[in-house]
């Protein structure tokens, strides 16, 4: 049974080969996965992964001027689109040029749970710097609701497991949760879209969380957009959480789905309620 | 180039005081070694039975924003950087992000939240993300929190040593702490953040692992402290003059360093290291500070309990230049360098 590790260094592994980089050029390695084999709390889960990728693992060994800085940022299933936001932010500053977002959630025990709402798996996907300012992403906006609860909740409860505190973990969800954060989430879009001047009929693909089955089929048809306009993950995948959006991208990108210059609006949704967008021209 | 700034400092730390003595009198099997005469560790402060990672953030935050300019509703962005994440006593949290409970609790509505984890690294991780973002312009100001529930796994060790050499062992030098800082940009040459540079040695990423027991209850810390002390000693001198190279650094540019605080010995024994491999006369070295003797190692938090303690002492001032080292599982190495302002720290209750 696959970790957190080996599914987001497999992927990574796929993507870097695929981009046909020297992975000693990966700068900045940012895992966004939540759901960790064992409950690892430390390291960060991309410390193992960029051990396991054998990227720039030792300054002594490798020339100094190569190094790779590893670290975890999260936020549920947008933590995608925060890593992004993040980077294109170290990008503007020519700080650096290469960055892998990673993501894995598996259930502690490595055993896929039916009381584990995600699809054990794993992504990744490369960034690069470019000074191409028409292309790449144009913007973000990041929301989180006021009241309501937090739709889901995971968290290990440690006295609760005994001595199982490393195969455990507890995911609650609300019995609302789907469609105030369909609500919250369309509602988010219409300002993101509104405040941004961005013309709708421009998005060629919707690229969404998925939470639940047709989710993006529904915040499609809420905001204008053509059903053929959404990249359907769920059908096939179920909810893969952090890994959704990235997902999303591959199968679009796997079935040629769009060409340069065409618009990509991802959409993450999830506990908060947070929803987070993010305008990528290709 | 626009620079960043330390706009305000907050901490908070448990009243309760236990010392290495006691705590170690709870212990089966006693470590062979003196461990307060080997680290420097007297004292540390340990969260009350309703305490955790959330209330010691969200009091570090209120204490932030006390010696802050900012009020809370003008914050852009919120980030919790920490490894321990427990709130309802020892629930550690995945989703939803800590960030966005502390964001709420202080009524920070404009911000964006999120979390970011680098070990004990994690509060300067935070710093690093966030000097970028307010200097490619996507945020004006931004707050970094940090609250270490960190003892929970001194008490695991105390049950579980059994064996005169354990991986446990270095659990029993933890401290609870929350605490926080404010950037925004600089107004001036006179205060501000030279850089913050990291690397990570992920060869060693498997010395130091922080999981749930498997015997128990409780969070445990295993750690190889003898291999990372080691490994970190042949490398810390060649990243730091890496570094110093880079920005056109030495040690004589500085008044202060601040250590991530893990033991008096060990530090300075890297900073040795340091100035025999640069050829630094001890004369040019700044002087090491630390708070480890009565608070132990906090984790993230440790770099700001030092600066804390040193601006609430008035050994650091306005105009001090401050080196700031960052070590952490992973191996992740930090090195940052500011010149700090006119830091209040009145409300704190650092003694």
């Amino acid at each position: 049974m696959l970790g957190s590790i080996e599914h987001a260094a497999r992927a990574a592994e796929q993507c870097i080969a695929k981009a046909g980089i020297d992975k000693q050029d990966i700068d900045l390695l940012v895992h966004v996965g939540i759901y960790r084999e064992d409950n690892i709390a430390e390291p960060p889960m991309a410390s193992l992964i960029q051990q396991r990728l054998g990227l720039n693992l030792d300054p002594i060994k490798h020339p100094i001027e190569k190094t790779t800085f590893s670290f975890d940022l999260a936020n549920g299933a947008c933590g995608f689109l925060y890593a992004a936001q993040v980077i294109d932010a170290i990008f503007k500053n020519d700080a650096i040029e290469q960055a892998l977002i990673v993501s894995s959630d598996v259930h502690p025990s490595k055993k896929q749970s039916p009381d584990f709402p995600y699809t054990h798996s794993g992504a990744a996907v490369l960034l690069t710097r470019s000074d191409q300012k028409e292309k790449g992403f144009k913007n973000f906006m990041f929301r989180t609701s006021e009241g309501g609860g937090s739709g889901v909740e995971g968290y290990h409860d440690l006295p609760a497991y005994g001595n199982e505190g490393r195969k455990c973990i507890t995911v609650t969800v609300q019995d609302d949760y789907s469609r105030r954060l369909q609500e919250f989430t369309v509602r988010t879009i219409k300002e993101y879209v509104e405040s941004r001047l961005i013309n709708v009929s421009d998005i060629k693909l919707l690229i969404t969380s998925q939470p639940t089955q047709g989710f993006g089929r529904r915040i499609a048809e809420s905001i204008g957009l053509k059903e053929n306009s959404v990249v359907d993950v769920y059908d096939k995948y179920g909810d893969p959480h952090t890994s959704a959006l990235s997902i999303g991208y591959f199968i679009a990108a796997q079935k040629g789905l769009f060409k340069e210059n065409d618009q990509i609006l991802f959409i993450g949704a999830g506990s908060g309620l947070t929803s987070a967008c993010g305008l990528y021209v290709v | 180039m626009v620079k960043t700034r330390f706009e305000s400092v907050g901490l908070y730390t448990p009243e309760k005081i236990l010392s290495t003595k006691d705590l170690l009198s709870q212990m089966e099997t006693e470590p062979w070694f003196d461990l307060e005469e080997l680290t420097g560790i007297k004292n540390r402060r340990v969260r009350s039975e309703s305490e955790d990672s959330y209330t010691l953030a969200t009091a570090a935050a209120q204490d932030c924003l006390k010696n802050s300019r900012y009020k809370a509703s003008e914050l852009d962005v919120i980030i919790y950087a920490a490894i321990t994440r427990y709130k309802g006593t020892l629930k550690f949290y995945a989703e939803p992000a800590m960030s966005l409970f502390v964001k709420n609790k202080l009524g920070a509505r404009s911000a964006m939240n999120f979390e970011i984890t680098s070990a004990c690294a994690s509060m300067f991780a935070g710093a690093y993300v966030l000097d970028n973002m307010i200097k490619a312009g996507v945020v004006q100001n931004g707050m970094v929190v940090s609250g270490e529930c960190i003892t929970p796994n001194s008490e695991t060790a105390v049950k579980e040593i059994k064996d005169p050499i354990d991986d446990q062992f270095a659990s029993l030098t933890l401290g609870d702490a929350g605490a926080a800082f404010v950037l925004d940009k600089s107004l001036d040459d006179k205060e501000g953040i030279d850089f913050i540079e990291f690397v990570t040695v992920a060869e060693f990423a498997d010395l130091c692992f922080g999981m749930p027991s498997e015997f128990r209850p409780g969070s445990a810390m295993y750690t190889k402290a003898v291999e990372i002390h080691q490994e970190v000693i042949k490398r810390f001198p060649l990243l730091q003059e890496e570094v110093f190279k880079k920005y056109g650094k030495k040690p004589s540019d500085y008044d202060f360093i601040i250590p991530h605080q893990t033991s008096i010995r060990a530090i300075k024994a890297g900073l040795k290291a340091d100035r025999e491999y640069g050829k630094y006369s001890k004369e040019e070295m700044p002087e090491a500070l630390f708070s480890l003797q009565e608070y132990g190692n906090t984790a993230s938090t440790s770099h700001f309990v030092v600066l804390y303690k040193g601006l609430k002492e008035k050994k650091i001032k306005e105009g001090s230049r401050v080196g700031f080292h960052a070590f952490a599982s992973g191996i992740t190495f930090g090195f940052a360098s500011a010149t700090i302002g006119a830091l209040k720290v009145d409300n704190g209750d650092i003694d």
